[in-house]
This record gives C-alpha cells, structure tokens and sequence, in this order.
C-alpha cells in the first residue's frame, strides 16, 4: 500500500475492519487511555489513536509508537462504554502500518520473522526465530539473550525443532504475498 | 515443560485423558495477527478442523484467545466448530472443585499463593469469572488448603507480547507484578498462562534488578495441584521453573509443623 493514499483509501481499509460507524460514536472519554497498560509511555494514547482514526487522519496513528506497544490485554475493549474494539483497532493499524512500511524495525520484524518461523514447520522454533530477529535489528542483542537462553537449556527447555503435518500451503502463499 | 507435565499428570488423576493433536500448530499468538489478522485466523481455523471429539482444551491464555477468535467466526458462518476451552476452565467447571478437593492428600497448609489471572482469560470470556475482579483461581488455593491472599495486581498485564520488540518496557510491567506480589507476603505466584509464566519467571532477575527483597516463585496453577494432590515434586515439575521453587517447599514444612 503506497502510504500517500492512505487518508485517501483509508474508509475501504478501515471498513474491513468491523464498523467504522461504531468508531464514530467515541466520546473521547478516555476509559480506554486509563484502563491501558502501556498508555503511560506512548506517543498517543488509546483515546488519542481511536480520535485520529475516527476523523480519517490514519496516517500519524500507523506511525505512533501506540500501536506496537499495545499488548491485546483487552482493558481497553472490555471497559468501553461504547463497546469500541479498541483493541482490535490497534490489530488493524499495525498490519496496515507494515503493509505500508511505516513500522519501526523491530516492530516489523517480530511479526513477520515470527510468522515466517512458525509457517516452516507449524510451529515456533524459538532459538532459530531470535537469531532471525536479532539480525534483522541488532544482532549484538543475542548477547544479552544469553542469560535467558542458559536459564531455558538449564531446565530443560530447549530442545531440536519439532514439525507439524498440517497443511499450511494456503497461509504460506499468503505470508509470501505480504499477508 | 511445567506447566503440560504437571496438567497431564494431575489431569490423569482426575480421570481426564488429554490428548495432544498430533499436529497442532502454533495459534500465532500477538505476532501472528500484528503481521496479518487473515493469517493468525487462519492458524485458528486450520487448528480447530484438526479437533477430534468436539471440544479442544488450551492451558494458555493466548491460544485461548486466538482459538475463541477462531470458534466465534466459524460459529458466525454456522460452520458449528468444537468448543474451545482454557484448562482452568476445564478444572473448574467440568471436573469441579469438590472433586479436585477430594483428591487432596497433602493440603498446602501454610502456603500464601497470590492467583495471577493475567490480562486475558476473563475478559475474553467474562461468563467464567469476572473480568474485573475475578475469585475462581483463589477459590482452587483454599480447594488445595492453601491461603489465596488478596491481589490487586492480579490481572495487571504481564507484557509477554511485547517482550522481543520493547522488553524494557515488558519486564518493567512483569516487575510492577512480581513487587506487588512479594508486598502481600505471598510464598508464590500462581499462573494459569505459561507466557505469563515466562515473563514472572524466566525475566524476574532482570524484573526485580536493583531492588531489594527475596525471589517470588511463579508457579503453573497444576503444578500446585499436582503438589497437593501428593503426586510428588517431580509430577508437579517443580526443577523446571526458573526461580527456585524450594520457598514453596519450605513454607508448606513449615505449615506442617
């Protein structure tokens, strides 16, 4: 997605997403903003992502640090008095946000390495999965992974790369053509 | 891994065989979705057309998330998916609490647990317990003998899903739980979500860096279980965990005095 369009397409996109209509009906209460766990330390805050999106002004929410600190714990969604999926909001902004490259490193490659790792065999092998993601990011960042990864094979915890039979050839064909 | 060993083995003592689907795969978890939502419901619904027997059961919270995703969109289609259900779930609705009590033979005398909920289960599914101030967990505390001490942080976010892409931020959330945990004079930490589990137990020393005060052991809710159905340490996988277990051990000698 060519990111100049964004406010222009934004409706179509947005519309996939549930009701747009619903997000229009935000009081700007800012329930959300208080019940969240991470609204403290980001750019905008629920309340703030939820205002933007309603006005059509998409894209300074895919850039905001908000949605990628977003956890999914859900606060957000349970307490609205509108009953927006705030929660499911921030799902839609962040695969748009990758869709149209305007996601920081990191945030881009913990999803997509992650998918690409669990789509070879069905399941996540972790050691080679951070190994992708540190060097894609910062690959010096394996050396403070180390204390974790010593503390895993210390109880048992790491072990060889296990495969599922399923069939994943649809979902990789859609990894393949961006998701 | 502690938290399947010791749901196998007390499930078993329970009477309930839990089969795992040969070839299950990962739910996606918060990355799956982040990167494409068509993906991660695509996990969701390829896994629920592997379930056998119409129902499928999850010990994590996550899972539970994306498989109930999974179920409400195939149920909307009148595809009639299998019932997803968290494990706690299972324990306490479908075998209950009296049986659990029955099979107590080491009461947790003189343990003080304090029931981490986590951020998820209830509020993906608030007719098991309330979202807001949940009770069902510490009623298995006073079920295995055991004290549930109260716990306002108990369905804080314990920041597993951004721990790769802004880990200072998530084990700073994993700390604010792990201190006020040990502030209730709480011997453990009881999880019913294995990343919950992971981010109180395998990031705790960088969590409780710099601070004062001992170590909190994070336990799986069937580790516990397995422990005070007498079904041994080593059934309740208490060498798995990371921060030492051994308090725990010590508390309930303690009690037993």
């Amino acid at each position: 997605m060519d990111s100049s369009q964004l406010n222009a397409d934004w409706e179509e996109e947005i519309l996939g997403f549930k009701d747009v209509a619903l997000l229009r009906t935000c009081i700007q209460c800012g329930t959300c903003s208080g019940s969240c766990s991470v609204a403290p330390i980001a750019d905008y805050t629920p309340r703030m992502i939820v205002n933007l999106v309603a006005r059509g002004d998409i894209k300074p929410a895919l850039s905001s640090s908000m949605i990628f600190l977003c956890t999914n714990c859900l606060a957000c969604s349970t307490r609205c008095p509108r009953g927006i999926p705030v929660a499911d909001l921030m799902v839609k902004l962040r695969n748009m946000s990758i869709a149209a490259d305007l996601a920081d490193v990191e945030d881009r490659a913990a999803a997509e390495e992650f998918v690409r790792n669990l789509l070879k065999r069905g399941r996540l092998y972790e050691p080679e999965f951070m190994i992708r993601y540190a060097m894609r990011t910062s690959p010096l960042s394996l050396l403070s992974m180390r204390d974790a990864a010593l503390s895993l094979f210390k109880h048992g915890k790491l072990g060889l790369p296990v495969k599922s039979n399923a069939d994943l050839r649809d979902l990789k064909k859609k990894f393949k053509e961006g998701g | 891994m502690e938290y399947g060993d010791s749901a196998t083995a007390v499930c078993k003592a329970l009477g309930v065989s839990l089969e795992e689907m040969p070839d299950w795969v990962c739910c996606g978890a918060t990355p799956a979705a982040s990167y494409s939502y068509d993906i991660s419901l695509g996990l969701g619904i390829k896994n629920l057309g592997m379930v056998k027997g119409g129902s499928v059961v999850t010990p994590c919270s996550a899972c539970f998330k994306n498989l109930k995703g999974a179920e409400a969109h195939l149920a909307k289609q009148k595809a009639r998916p299998p019932r997803v259900q968290h494990l706690f779930q299972l324990v306490y609705d479908d075998i209950g609490l009296a049986a659990v009590r029955e099979k107590v033979k080491a009461p947790l005398k003189g343990l003080k647990v304090a029931s981490y909920y986590g951020c998820l289960l209830t509020r993906v599914d608030p007719t098991f317990d309330s979202a807001e101030d949940p009770k069902k967990l510490d009623e298995l505390t006073r079920a295995l003998g055991g004290e549930a001490v109260k716990f306002a942080a108990k369905m804080k976010c314990c920041g597993g899903p951004i721990t790769l892409a802004k880990h200072a931020r998530a084990v700073e959330m994993g700390g604010t739980i792990l201190k006020a945990a040990r502030a209730t004079g709480a011997h453990a930490v009881m999880t019913l979500c294995p990343m919950c589990g992971t981010m109180l137990d395998l990031y705790q020393k960088e969590a409780l860096a710099g601070g004062n005060g001992d170590p909190v052991p994070v336990v799986y809710f069937t580790q516990l279980m397995a422990l005070a159905f007498g079904l041994g340490a080593e059934a309740a996988a208490l060498d798995m965990n990371v921060v030492s277990t051994r308090p725990i051990l010590a508390a309930l000698a303690g009690g037993r005095k």
